[in-house]
């Protein structure tokens, strides 16, 4: 059983001790980052098991590269960054294309809100865009979700999905085009 | 939809509102169509934003198999990458010692059939 332990808050400090190979550091950034991490691997893949493994492996694969993180960008920005080519790998490896609609909507797991001023506003927002991003095929979601709710650049999406930026724009293009047809139809279905 | 309201929507869907030129905002606010759809574009455009406030718990087992698998001891980085190059170097002498030993094997096999033949 892992012994819970006090350790320093500040997190340049536990990622200099996990480049150093401070595994008790690089243990509790993993506690620090496990959901963020977890929470985009749901967004790209829509599979809580697959995205469970996209988060081992992801975290596997920086503690692995922790030697070579030089601190250009934010640690998490750099996890983030794997955890894509992680997904994406992991994706291409299943070979799964696109869940069935009401398969996804059943894998949507549990949320908790990090801002919980925000909870009530984003509990009642937050299902319906999830739904419809959940309706749209892997490859197109994913650039949806890196550009619209990471702030990615297209340039950043075309190298870690290894597509084209001019596949990249298509792709945001047609998913938020579809998005807000989903959105559309099921507004003016409930009236 | 008119000629004017298509420009408006694909400018909104590939570059958002600020691809918005002076002349597709006059159309807009003139054109029922175009206003509903940078209605719903703003819409969406928020409930994405506020999608960055939700966060999915990761399954407690997580930490666990991570922690598991980078091994149980805290190694210098530059340690690290000798003992995976070691591993590598160690799983070569065993693989090329197997193919030896296969090799002398059905040498001595094939001299035993001849001989006994």
């Amino acid at each position: 059983m892992e012994r819970e332990r006090v350790v320093p808050i500040r997190p340049d400090d536990l990622v200099e001790r996990a480049r150093a190979g401070d595994r008790d550091a690089f243990g509790e950034l993993v506690r620090i980052h496990q959901h963020e991490v977890y929470t985009l691997a749901v967004r790209l893949v829509h599979d809580r098991d697959l995205a469970a493994d996209v988060t081992q492996d992801a975290f596997v694969r920086a503690w692995r590269a922790m030697p070579k993180f030089r601190g250009d960008a934010k640690f998490s920005t750099w996890l983030h960054r794997i955890t894509v080519n992680t997904a994406w790998t992991h994706r291409t490896r299943r070979n799964r294309v696109r869940l069935d609609p009401l398969e996804s909507l059943a894998a949507e797991p549990e949320s908790t809100f990090l801002d919980p001023i925000r909870a009530g506003e984003s509990a009642i927002l937050a299902p319906t865009i999830a739904d419809a991003l959940a309706s749209l095929s892997a490859s197109v979601r994913a650039v949806v979700v890196l550009k619209d709710i990471y702030d990615w650049s297209h340039a950043e999406i075309a190298d870690h999905l290894d597509i084209t930026v001019t596949a990249a724009k298509v792709r945001l293009h047609r998913g938020r085009k579809e998005l807000r047809e989903s959105l559309r139809g099921w507004k003016d279905g409930s009236e | 939809m008119n000629v004017r309201c298509v420009p408006v929507a694909a400018t909104l869907t590939a570059r958002g509102e600020s691809g918005l030129t002076d002349a597709m905002h006059r159309h807009v606010s003139s054109c029922i169509r175009c206003r509903a759809e940078l209605t719903d574009h703003r819409a969406i455009e928020v409930e994405m934003q506020q999608l960055r406030s939700v966060s999915y718990p990761a399954p407690p087992e997580v930490y666990h198999r991570v922690m598991d698998t980078i091994g149980p001891w805290s190694v210098p980085a530059p340690e690290r990458n000798r003992d995976h190059r070691a591993a590598i170097a160690a799983a070569a002498a065993v693989a090329t010692a197997a193919a030896t030993a296969a090799a002398g094997t059905a040498v001595l096999v094939l001299r035993h059939r001849q001989r006994a033949a």
